[in-house]
């Protein structure tokens, strides 16, 4: 185990389509398995990957199966990050400040980038290679032996 | 995202499995609930057990839900809540919102009348 991903980035792309987020989780599942990440960290990375590669299905690509969701892993520097891109007209900056609706506030949108934000340590709007919205997020690699 | 109806006494209990996700799931779910208030059925008990994830959009379809439920003068109760939806019911502080549960018995004992 060398805690990079070896050779550089692991790149998924699948159509926008709920059912094939099964495949973005294994691949998070896999990786995890290899670094031997702790229960909690994995599970923090694959709820906001989920919610990254959903939004991007279903606001980016407008539940469009016709279009495609990248992804990329990147395990380096002590850093796990992950790419997400579609082909929406990307997000506004400012949702990352919007706060999250309090305990009492039932509104049924506007808790995905809080989610997003409470579990990773860095948010990016991005352009990837292609011009295609990109998001990218980024955490800190648990310190070996870190409880769970 | 799949659902089964069944009763157990006044109870009726929402067996969710898949992912819970938005979309056509969001109309499905409402729809339902929609149809069970009519029929008189109001105290509901969805048992999470066998979903994969939910994403912040799913999260959206259970609290309608359980507005719908509450505005309805019924309740609206969860079973069976993974350690990652509860993460994400924690994140989002909706955890004191929804009363849940880990067994059926306890789960069907806390019903009012």
């Amino acid at each position: 185990m060398s805690g990079e991903t070896q050779n550089g980035t692991i790149h998924l792309e699948i159509p926008s389509d709920f059912r094939w987020l099964d495949v973005l989780n294994a691949s998070l599942m896999a990786v995890a398995e290899e670094m031997q990440w702790n229960q909690d960290f994995t599970n923090e990375i694959s709820i906001a990957a989920i919610e990254a590669a959903s939004n991007a299905v279903e606001h980016g690509n407008s539940m469009d199966a016709a279009k495609r969701v990248c992804m990329r892993i990147r395990v380096s520097g002590g850093k796990f990050m992950l790419g997400v891109c579609d082909d929406g007209p990307g997000v506004d900056p400012s949702v990352l400040e919007r706060p999250l609706p309090g305990p009492d506030d039932l509104s049924l949108r506007g808790r995905g980038f809080s989610i997003m934000k409470a579990l990773m340590d860095d948010i990016r709007f991005l352009k990837s290679p292609d011009g295609r919205f990109l998001l990218e997020l980024e955490k800190a690699l648990p310190k070996p032996g870190e409880a769970e | 995202m799949n659902v089964k109806v069944r009763e157990e006494g006044a109870v009726t209990v929402l067996e969710i499995s898949g992912k819970i996700m938005g979309g056509p799931d969001a109309e499905q779910f409402h729809g339902l609930i929609k149809e069970l208030l009519a029929d008189g059925k109001n105290k509901l008990l969805v048992n999470l057990g066998k979903v994969n994830w939910i994403n912040s959009t799913g999260l959206g379809i259970l609290i309608a839900g359980y507005t719908s439920v509450k505005d309805g003068g019924g309740q609206f109760k969860l079973l069976n809540v993974s350690e990652r939806i509860d993460s994400i019911l924690m994140v989002t502080k909706l955890a004191g919102i929804f009363d849940s549960y880990d067994d059926l018995k306890s789960a069907l004992a806390s019903f009012q009348d």
